[in-house]
């Protein structure tokens, strides 16, 4: 058998490249294989329709972790982050409300709706970042295991507990975010129905709930987490799409020795004697290795590719169990032309922008809760939304190399589609919730029909099919109370080991979660190397 | 002249007589203090109709803490607590699940699978589990969070302990099953919908959520620590009602020396020098005591009773974020005859529970999120006469609908114009399962949420004073900081259901408080 490696990882996402990288750096010989003929996984570009060039998947970093950014050196290996300025919410009445980064703009802007809104915005802002600021600690260390008492847990349990008591005052604010709804916790603090829809829109971001979920409240925090870090609201483009995160994340991993093959997809986890010891792939291939990395997600790690015989039942029933029910596609457009927001040219402009300043950042439909709300009730009985909430940007204005001269990429992250569907399955679902996705945009940018040129539609299925993302759960877990901190991916076995000696997670499912943030491969690359000395 | 208590409480609803007998058997001087003319809030026995009489709001008494009841004595004072009652669940298609309860007769529930069965009795078995748990930590005002000293600490950690005590593996479960939605605790564990309604109904009660809103399962748990039951609401009445319940707690403190007056409202609550010291009635009249501890809910007690300039801007802040969303109407029905469910056995002496399958428990919530008028709520029904016949004339029954989830605020009409609307709308859904039952029916009394707030006074029509929610729970009810029953006003207290242990008829937060207001002196 050919050469035997210190560690292989299985995936090439962003976590799986970051966790070889970190690996490399200590002398480790790590060889990452990956199922596609590129790296990225979920952080990718792809050009589907001739010199159109979309981010299939995510399509903006904000999580991303500076700490990683200047540990592996990611600049030198090309990643360059440009910022996206501001957030657009046109309204169904024809009016908008527009946030710019520079906060006296976005003041000027609120004041036009509601005076006491524009005073709130600050404050808001501050209590975020003070709540990120109490949380991250807990997001940036191994978590615990509140239901055990050895002393290692107990003592790191105290330290979380003494961060917390540092944020005292912070404390009940905290306690209550972490259960409430998004729509409670913006409804307190103000009454600009478009603006309260739009914030507590964060909060449903990946998940399978809806703005008066309580937990969502949370999850506006967690997206939030990405802006304390750098640059206030410091949230941006890749150059080059999102394959300029998993290229500069590649490169890392090369300069630290490690090695990356495409095209070789895992079949099996080789365990022997409850121990992994390398890997299958799927033509019959046999990797040896002496640790075992998976970075995709725990039902596709533990139901298979690792045969039943080597977990206990009882660890069997916690994977069956753990939720990752999908819910979000993403539309992806190439267009002949800049689209046209109606609420741009009806309504006076207020500020010094011209109208195309207001489409280089992220435009927002989500007029009101009800409407959020409303989107979601279609999913909770198996439909897509009707009418959806979505998330756009058009990053040809960011960067230009995206999409011939003069012609434009638009980027649709769109919630809901549930990944199981009540009548009819996907393939055949999948145009009508395209038309959807197209006839609730075209309400708001009445040239839309008229200006596409190509549409990439993906649902969860396809997530599922096309990115191994097992129910399209686009952060490979359900961002849900019980499958926070301590409990994830599955109770007992949170600390990037499994019950399998040797076999380590590194993905979106292991602390501290989804999203382009590399955390999860960084650490776990930390517990790895601590744990072998 | 004047006298001075050693306690007033504002209000003669169950927690506020619970309290009441616990100071009074303490040796404490108390006068509590009722608008109405009648004693037990909401959980009073009243006339709607000549000679048909009928619980308020909840008509069975099971989640009341029998603990209380054996440490006061209340059957000694007149409280008769009948038969356990089964669960009938009607469905559409003219059948239904009848639950009926565990009382040593060996029955079990007809039409579920043998795998559905065994669910059950395991899901049993690890509520009461948790009940017993968390009963021993809602029982007990909730040590103060800065910790001090040693004992302090201790104290935090003796809290804890009832869950420790689970042992690992339950305490994992547990973690996982609190912030859960019902409906997918029911989804993992059960098959047949009609089961997964009637025990997922329980998730929903009294609250602001719907089956798949996390912390429906909390919800659920809340519904069953009285007497640390478990997996299904078994009914259990007190011969009279609700009302004999309240009293016999009446009784048992005027028997320990407490004083009750009712019809009589406090208008104020008398601050002097940032301390309660006593309260102003509409008469005119003032009584002086040593506490004031109000069983009316926070937002009543604190922005209505308190001249404002006593609080803190930050502290009304916080009463005004507390939620109270009424989403409870109750039906009182006479009617002629027992109504005949399809598919029942002979005289359901029990709850009915109409809502067969979670997605119409949960469509019926989605209503009340946009403040409609639906056309399928759910109802908890329950027919006290045919247990306690004394309630309504010979041969003749009272039907009492707890309906979820009209909503307090109707959107675009108001209450007045809807309330017919929604006894037909009751009226039909009980007709789907009972035909013939409309011809019955000789008097009604429709109660809206915003009638419920009026008559009981309890903000929103909120029946539980705070809404049942993970963010009101424990350390956050009612509020942020002031969890302890003491008020940010010295010598206040609450002693209600927006307390820590309230919540529904337990009278954990009357004893609590009364403990609480023990220790202090
Ligand atoms: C539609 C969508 C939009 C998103 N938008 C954003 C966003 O804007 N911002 C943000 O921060 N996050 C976003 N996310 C989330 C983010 O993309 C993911 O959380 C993150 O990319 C996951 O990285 P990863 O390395 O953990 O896993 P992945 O990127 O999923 O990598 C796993 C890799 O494993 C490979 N693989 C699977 N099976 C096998 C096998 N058997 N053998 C070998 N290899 C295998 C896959 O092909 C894949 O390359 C989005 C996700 C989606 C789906
Ligand atoms: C998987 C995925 C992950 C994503 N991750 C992120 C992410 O991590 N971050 C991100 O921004 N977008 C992320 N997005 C995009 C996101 O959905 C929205 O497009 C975008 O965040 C919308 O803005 P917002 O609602 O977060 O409000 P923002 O405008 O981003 O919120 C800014 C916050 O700053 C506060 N603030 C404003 N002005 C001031 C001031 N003067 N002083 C103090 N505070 C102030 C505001 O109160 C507000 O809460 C992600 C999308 C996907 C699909």
């Amino acid at each position: 058998m050919a050469k035997s490696y210190d560690a292989v990882i299985i995936g090439a996402g962003h976590n799986g490249l970051a966790c070889a990288a970190y690996l490399g750096r200590a002398g480790r010989s790590v060889l990452v294989v990956e199922r596609r003929p590129m790296v990225g996984g979920a952080t990718v570009t792809e050009e589907i329709y001739p010199g159109f060039k979309y981010s299939v998947c995510s399509y903006v970093v904000s999580l991303l972790r500076p700490q990683v950014i200047s540990e592996l050196d990611l600049p030198r290996h090309g990643l360059e982050i440009l910022p996206l300025d501001g957030t657009l919410t046109p309204l169904p009445d024809g009016d908008y409300i527009m946030r710019w980064h520079d906060s006296s703009e976005t003041r000027r802007e609120l004041e036009r709706h509601s005076k006491a809104d524009a005073d709130a915005y600050g404050q808001f802002g501050t209590l975020l970042y003070h709540l990120a600021h109490a949380v991250r600690p807990i997001l940036g260390a191994t978590p615990p295991d509140p239901t055990s008492l050895r002393p290692g847990q107990v003592k790191r349990l105290i330290e979380i507990g003494r961060q917390f008591g540092k944020s005292r005052e912070h404390l009940y604010d905290l306690a209550k975010l972490m259960t409430m709804s998004s729509a409670d916790f913006v409804e307190a603090w103000f009454e600009t129905e478009g603006l309260r829809a739009t914030l507590s829109a964060s909060g449903i971001i990946g998940t399978f709930l809806g703005p008066r979920s309580p937990g969502s409240a949370y999850v506006m925090l967690h997206h939030y987490m990405g802006e304390i870090d750098g640059q206030f609201r410091a949230w941006g483009f890749p150059r080059g799409g999102m394959s300029g995160v998993a290229e500069a994340f590649a490169g890392a991993a090369r300069a630290a020795g490690a090695e990356i093959r495409t095209e070789a997809p895992v079949a099996e986890i080789l365990i022997r004697d409850g121990r992994a010891r390398g890997l299958v792939l799927e033509d019959g291939e046999e990797i040896a290795a002496r640790t075992v990395i998976s970075s995709v997600d725990p039902k596709l790690t533990f139901e298979r590719l690792t045969a039943p015989e080597h977990l206990d039942a009882d660890f069997r029933e916690q994977v069956a169990r753990y939720k990752i029910r999908g819910s979000s596609g993403k539309v992806n457009l190439a267009l002949d032309a800049l689209p046209e927001l109606a609420c741009l040219k009806t309504s006076k402009s207020w500020t010094g922008y011209p109208p195309e300043a207001h489409l280089a950042g992220g435009i927002s439909i989500s007029p009101s809760i009800d409407y959020l709300e409303q989107a979601y009730d279609d999913a909770k009985y198996g439909r897509f939304s009707r009418r959806p909430y979505m998330d756009i940007i058009i990053p040809s204005l960011i960067d230009p190399s995206m999409a011939p001269p003069g012609k434009h990429v638009m980027s649709i992250f769109v919630q809901y589609a549930p990944y199981q569907l009540a009548e009819g399955t996907w393939e055949d679902q999948r145009e009508a919730f395209g038309d959807a996705v197209i006839d609730t945009l075209a309400q708001y940018v009445p040239n839309l029909k008229d200006i596409i040129l190509h549409r990439q539609v993906v649902t969860p299925w396809d997530l599922e099919q096309r990115f191994g993302l097992t129910q399209g759960n686009i952060i490979y877990r359900e961002l849900s109370l019980e499958q926070l901190f301590f409990l994830r991916p599955a109770a007992g076995w949170a600390e990037y080991r499994t019950p399998i000696d040797s076999l380590y997670m590194c993905g979106s499912a292991t602390h501290p979660g989804g999203g382009v943030m590399a955390a999860p491969g960084r650490l776990a690359a930390k517990r790895i190397l601590a744990d072998q000395g | 002249m004047t006298k001075t208590y050693d306690a007033v409480i504002v209000g003669a609803g169950h927690n506020g007589l619970v309290c009441a007998a616990y100071l009074a058997r303490a040796g404490r001087e108390v006068l509590v203090l009722e608008r109405r003319e009648i004693v037990g809030g909401c959980a009073a026995t009243e006339e709607f109709a000549p000679g048909f009489r009928c619980p308020a709001t909840f008509p069975s008494v099971e989640t009341f803490d029998p603990e209380i009841t054996r440490e006061l004595q209340l059957e000694s004072h007149g409280l008769r607590l009948l038969a356990q009652g089964g669960v009938l669940v009607p469905r559409f298609d003219g059948e239904a699940l009848y639950l009926p309860p565990p009382n040593g007769t060996g029955a079990r529930a007809e039409g579920i699978p043998d795998s559905d069965a065994e669910a059950l009795n395991e899901f049993d078995v690890f509520l009461r589990r948790l009940a017993a748990a968390f009963h021993s930590i809602l029982s007990k005002p909730l040590p103060d969070l800065k910790p001090s000293g040693l004992g302090d600490l201790l104290e935090i950690l003796g809290t804890g302990w009832p869950l420790r005590k689970l042992g690992a593996r339950d305490l994992r479960e547990t973690m996982r099953f609190l912030p859960m939605p019902i409906a997918d605790v029911l989804d993992e564990r059960f098959e047949t919908d009609a089961l997964k309604a009637a025990i997922g109904a329980g998730g929903i009660t009294g609250s602001w959520l719907g089956p798949r809103s996390p912390g429906s399962a909390l919800n659920l748990l809340l519904h069953r620590l009285g007497g640390c039951r478990g997996a299904v609401g078994y009914p259990r009445l007190a011969a009279g009602g609700s009302g004999a319940l309240t009293e016999a707690l009446r009784k048992a403190a005027e028997a320990a020396g407490a004083t009750v007056r009712t019809d009589v409202e406090v208008t104020d609550i008398t601050v002097v020098k940032g301390r309660a010291t006593g309260v102003a009635l509409g008469s005119g009249e003032e009584i002086q005591a040593a506490v004031v501890i109000s069983n009316a809910d926070p937002r009543t007690t604190l922005l209505d009773l308190v001249e404002p300039i006593h609080l803190d801007p930050s502290v009304v802040l916080a009463i005004r974020g507390i939620r109270s969303r009424g989403s409870v109407a109750i039906v009182k029905l006479a009617l002629d005859r027992a109504p005949r469910f399809s598919g029942a056995p002979e005289d359901p002496a029990g709850r009915i529970q109409i809502g067969a399958h979670l997605d119409e428990l949960e469509q019926a919530f989605d209503d009340t999120k946009y403040g409609r008028l639906g056309e399928r709520p759910y109802l908890d029904i329950q027919i006290p006469s045919i247990a306690d016949p004394s309630l309504a004339p010979d041969g003749k029954h009272v039907l009492s609908a707890w309906v979820q989830f009209p909503p307090y605020d109707l959107r675009d009409r108001g209450w007045e114009g809807a309330k017919d609307d929604l006894a037909a709308i009751v009226e039909k859904r009980i007709e789907d399962h009972a035909p013939g039952f409309s011809e019955s029916i000789l008097a009604r009394e429709v109660a809206s949420p915003v009638d419920l707030e009026e008559r009981y006074g309890m903000t929103g029509g909120c029946l539980y004073h705070v809404e049942p929610a993970l963010d009101q729970f424990l350390y956050l009810r009612p509020m942020p900081r002031w969890a302890g029953y003491q008020m940010p006003i010295e010598g206040l207290y609450l002693c209600g259901s927006g307390t820590h242990g309230g919540g529904g008829l337990t009278g954990l937060a009357g004893r609590n408080a009364a403990r609480r207001v023990l220790a202090t002196k």
